[in-house]
């Protein structure tokens, strides 16, 4: 019973935590991801010791993640609000690829039609919930969907699970596509796959 | 990515462990609130084995970021999750002291001296667009063991430099059965042994050879009371562990065999009347010519008495569909006889009178994953080479009916007549695995520049490299995404585990990338292998970040299902001229080539005392790329893997016992070894374990250890698909 209080509590801060974004950056246009679900999935996997965690810990535990997180907002050198600007995220993804990730939120479809060759994941925002594996803890992840809408969403919630995450001012479509960034298409070529070397 | 329940248990179960392992800080409260508590020493990482062909899924486990062990990936439906022990003993050697680390040139004096990356390129770039501008692109060659990563960086190098000559090693191993099952099945299928009910090794040894998803399956089918017959001059360990009979043939007379089998089927009407009339060409033809061959001709042939043949053509007959004759590898028909590729068709034309393609138990043609390529207006693809290839294959008048992987045991020659100039060779070590040592040696110094990349040395580097290039260990570097063949298809790529442990090495990638940029080609690699494997993995909807957190993936190859392949007007469409199961090649006919695979004999037969060398794997090497691999000399050791076989009739009658050490002579080569007596080989062979032999003084723990049957082997090449004969050699054997 404890033990779903205390994921309750931290999830409810979370929604409340995402809502306010949400208002502030509401700029609610195609690619919305909508509210949080209510009831996440993969919470099983969530590994909670009733034992070693009471209801204060928890509480302490949250508060001063969020409080980090809006710290985090604002600081001096610093992209505001947790915002890149698309020209910077561009020069460092191709500088150094193996420190920056990034992820588009876009559907499939328009993905196709125009996405940035430095994209490491197409992903709905829905869908990240049963793909946080693929998202890197040693990187830096660069978000973007239509607007910076959804990223917004998306790069609070991924800076209170503790990633290094920051939003693409604009999305990749108002933001990187509309600044003259380059951008491909679909690979046009397809190809059987290759059988390998010498069986044994 | 699509989420099925295996994977979300999979995902379940990953971030539990990684919860228990402490990888994963910020997974729950209770991680929070102890984090820095946890030992978080042990992390895991998928990747793929490179010991050999078969690139098993792994999992690697590092202590505190050195590799500690690897095993299988469970995900992987090829292996089922099994690696061998070679896989072991090669992921250890990222660790080992006799690994290059530095690009080395050869001196004037013969020996190297290290060289910087930036003078090595500058060099070799100089001196081989000097050879391309005063012979020609067609002077210059590319040879590998194939692996996916030079299947693409080595074939687009050449074509870069315009030339048309990038090879594999298939002409020293498998061209002939390739040959044969493409003119007559329109390619290799698998084998479907879960289900089956009886099948027939000719010649392949799954258990020595490694087929780690043949001995999963037979596995499976034993249980359910399958039948499993090994046809070998030698019972090997897979005869040993999984035959229920053996058939004890008399080296290279396989074809003999396969004859008889099909006289049998016809005459009694076991065969596949439907399939034959719906699905194949040429059964009128081939009837009449297997009238001849009974049973009772095959066993003057082949020494296997004609009951034994008749009952395993009618055991055959009477399991079908769900029986087959496993499409093989190397040993009778991949390169070794002088009938080999005829003896691959009748394999292929057995199983078309079983009527097994496609079937449940049968021969099947899974569907393959659709992998993209790049966008060629960014990444400009160089145009093909106007040249026709030296080596002959695939050109007419020539060895028109062979493979684009080329005759690379043709090479030593070509560069001895001047027609090639420069080579680059890649994990490959003809040195040691061509036959007719001298042959190959003395070609290869006619070159005017010879490269070799690799992790270590070898033959062909310390005989005939002007420079080596240290390419970094597999465990060091990503390689290029690939697929898993099975009937569901799967996506996987080699990822780095762990940091280098050499900062000298590099990747094929970057090394064919850096040096075609010293040669003013880099707009054909304008990319790199991060952009390669995102548009390969594009029409999949996956990212190399899938590969690399999950290990392996499904492809997008959907459903399989039995059915015969047609297209969409319903019309057969295997992939050979008429869409059949071609039992009479009009494209062999064409080229001058028996249309049907009449009995051919062998070039060489046994006779007196002059016994057959024939060769094989064993479990523990590959090839002679393991020969220095300390894990797994040991293994040679403990159990004297390096003596050669005899049969103890033929060893009573030449006075020699278990355990004494004879000589061997042939074709003017003689040679020292210990000698195992034993029932399991055939009177008339006499049988050398793969890969030994090593003269490379510099692979300190194989050298001069054990014999290899490419000493006593000279040059020579069959016609159809010009493989290199490698088992077309008579020795005699006495006590030293
Ligand atoms: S069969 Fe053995 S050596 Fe070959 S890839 Fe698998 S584990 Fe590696």
């Amino acid at each position: 019973m404890n033990n779903i209080r205390v994921y309750s509590l931290r999830f409810a801060t979370l929604v409340l935590l995402l809502s306010l974004l949400a208002l502030t950056w509401g700029c609610g246009l195609e690619g919305s991801a909508g509210p949080a679900p209510a009831n996440p999935q993969g919470t099983e996997g969530l590994v909670i010791k009733v034992s070693e965690v009471d209801q204060s810990t928890a509480d302490e535990i949250v508060y001063k993640h969020v409080t980090e997180y809006f710290s985090s907002l604002q600081r001096e050198g610093e992209p505001a609000f947790n915002l890149v600007d698309p020209g910077i995220a561009y020069e460092n993804l191709n500088k150094s690829p193996e420190q920056y990730f990034l992820v588009d939120l876009r559907s499939r479809s328009d993905f196709e039609v125009a996405f940035a060759a430095e994209t490491d994941l197409n992903i709905a925002a829905a869908a990240l919930a049963e793909n946080m594996d693929l998202l890197p803890k040693d990187k830096t992840i660069y978000v973007g969907c239509y607007t910076g809408q959804t990223a917004g969403q998306v790069v609070a919630a991924l800076r209170v699970a503790g990633y290094d995450a920051y939003s693409i001012r604009g999305g990749i479509t108002n933001g990187w596509i509309a600044a003259g960034l380059p951008v491909v298409g679909a690979p046009a070529n397809t190809s059987d796959s290759a059988a390998g070397g010498c069986g044994g | 990515m699509k989420l099925n329940r295996r994977t979300f248990l999979k995902l379940s179960a990953a971030t539990a462990s990684m919860a228990a392992l402490g990888a994963s800080k910020y997974r729950s409260v209770d991680n929070w609130a102890s984090a820095n508590e946890r030992p978080s020493n042990i992390t895991t990482a998928y990747s793929v084995c490179n010991s050999c062909g078969n690139r098993c899924g792994i999992m690697a486990y590092l202590r505190n970021g050195r590799l500690w062990r690897i095993t299988g990936n469970p995900d992987d439906n090829k292996s089922g999750g099994k690696i061998c022990t070679r896989g072991h003993g090669y992921a250890q050697m990222v660790y080992d002291k006799y690994r290059l680390s530095q690009p080395l040139k050869r001196t004037s004096d013969g020996s190297f001296v290290e060289i910087p990356w930036e003078q090595a390129y500058q060099e070799i770039g100089d001196k081989l667009m000097g050879v391309v501008r005063k012979y020609g692109p067609q002077s210059v060659f590319w040879s590998e063991y194939s692996k996916p990563i030079s299947n693409f960086y080595g074939a687009r190098l050449m074509a870069a430099l315009g030339s048309p000559n990038w090879t594999t090693h298939s002409s020293t191993c498998f061209v002939g059965r390739n040959v044969g099952f493409d003119y007559t099945l329109g390619g290799l299928p698998s084998g479907d042994y879960e289900n089956t009910k009886y099948v027939v090794f000719v010649g392949r040894s799954p258990a020595d050879g490694m087929g780690l998803n043949i001995l999963k399956g037979l596995g499976v089918a034993k249980k359910k009371g399958a039948k499993v017959v090994s046809v070998d001059p030698r019972l090997s360990y897979s005869a040993g562990v999984l035959a229920d009979e053996w058939v004890a043939v008399k080296p290279g007379t396989d074809l003999a065999l396969l004859l008889a089998w099909m006289n049998v089927l016809i005459a009694e009407n076991l065969y596949d009347k439907g399939f034959v009339e719906n699905y194949t060409v040429g059964f009128a033809e081939l009837k009449e010519m297997v009238k001849q061959y009974t049973p009772e001709w095959a066993e003057t042939i082949t020494g296997v008495k004609a009951e034994q043949i008749r009952r395993i053509g009618r055991e055959l007959g009477a399991n079908r569909p769900a029986a087959f004759l496993e499409p093989g590898w190397h040993a009778a028909y991949g390169s070794n006889y002088a009938n080999s590729t005829q003896t691959a068709r009748a394999t292929a034309i057995v199983n078309g009178l079983l009527g097994n393609i496609n079937k449940p138990g049968g021969l099947c043609f899974y569907n393959r994953v659709s992998f993209g390529g790049l966008n060629p207006e960014l990444y400009p693809t160089p145009p093909a080479s106007p040249y026709e290839r030296v080596d002959g294959a695939g050109v007419k008048g020539k060895y028109p009916l062979t493979l684009s992987t080329g005759l690379h045991h043709l090479l030593p020659g070509l560069a001895k007549e001047g027609k090639l100039k420069a080579g680059i060779f890649y994990s490959v070590n003809p040195g040691r695995t061509v036959p007719d040592r001298n042959y190959v040696i003395e070609g290869y110094k006619n070159l005017e520049l010879t490269i070799v990349i690799d992790w270590q040395m070898s033959e062909t580097a310390e005989q005939f490299a002007d420079y080596v290039l240290p390419e970094s260990h597999p465990m060091e570097r990503d390689g290029i995404v690939e697929a898993i063949a099975s009937s569901r298809p799967q996506v996987t790529m080699q990822a780095k585990v762990i940091d280098p442990v050499h900062s000298g090495g590099r990747g094929l990638d970057r090394i064919v990338s850096e040096l075609a940029t010293a040669m003013g080609l880099e707009r054909f690699f304008n990319f790199t292998l991060e952009d390669l494997n995102k548009a390969m993995l594009f029409p999949l909807g996956l990212f190399p970040v899938h590969l690399k957190s999950r290990g392996i993936v499904d492809g997008d190859a959907g459903q399989w299902h039995y059915e015969f392949p047609v297209d969409g007007s319903g019309k057969p469409s295997l992939r050979t001229k008429s869409g059949k199961v071609e039992f009479f090649s009009s494209s062999f006919a064409e080229h001058g080539h028996n249309p049907l695979p009449a009995w051919q004999a062998p070039k060489v037969m046994p006779s007196g005392d002059k016994l057959r060398m024939i060769h094989g794997h064993q479990a523990y090497h590959t090839h002679a790329q393991t020969m220095n691999n300390p894990y797994l000399m040991s293994i040679t050791k403990d159990y004297e893997g390096d003596s050669i076989w005899l049969n103890t009739e033929t060893a009573k009658r030449l006075g020699i016992s278990d355990g004494d050490t004879v000589q061997v002579s042939g074709n003017g080569w003689e040679a020292k070894s210990k000698v195992k007596v034993t029932q399991r080989i055939h009177p008339e062979a006499l049988f050398v374990p793969g890969g030994y032999g090593g003269f490379a003084k510099s692979l300190v723990r194989g050298y001069g250890i054990g014999v290899n049957i490419n000493d006593f082997l000279k040059h020579d090449t069959e016609p159809i698909s010009g493989h290199a004969m490698m088992e077309e050699v008579l020795v005699s054997v006495k006590r030293a």
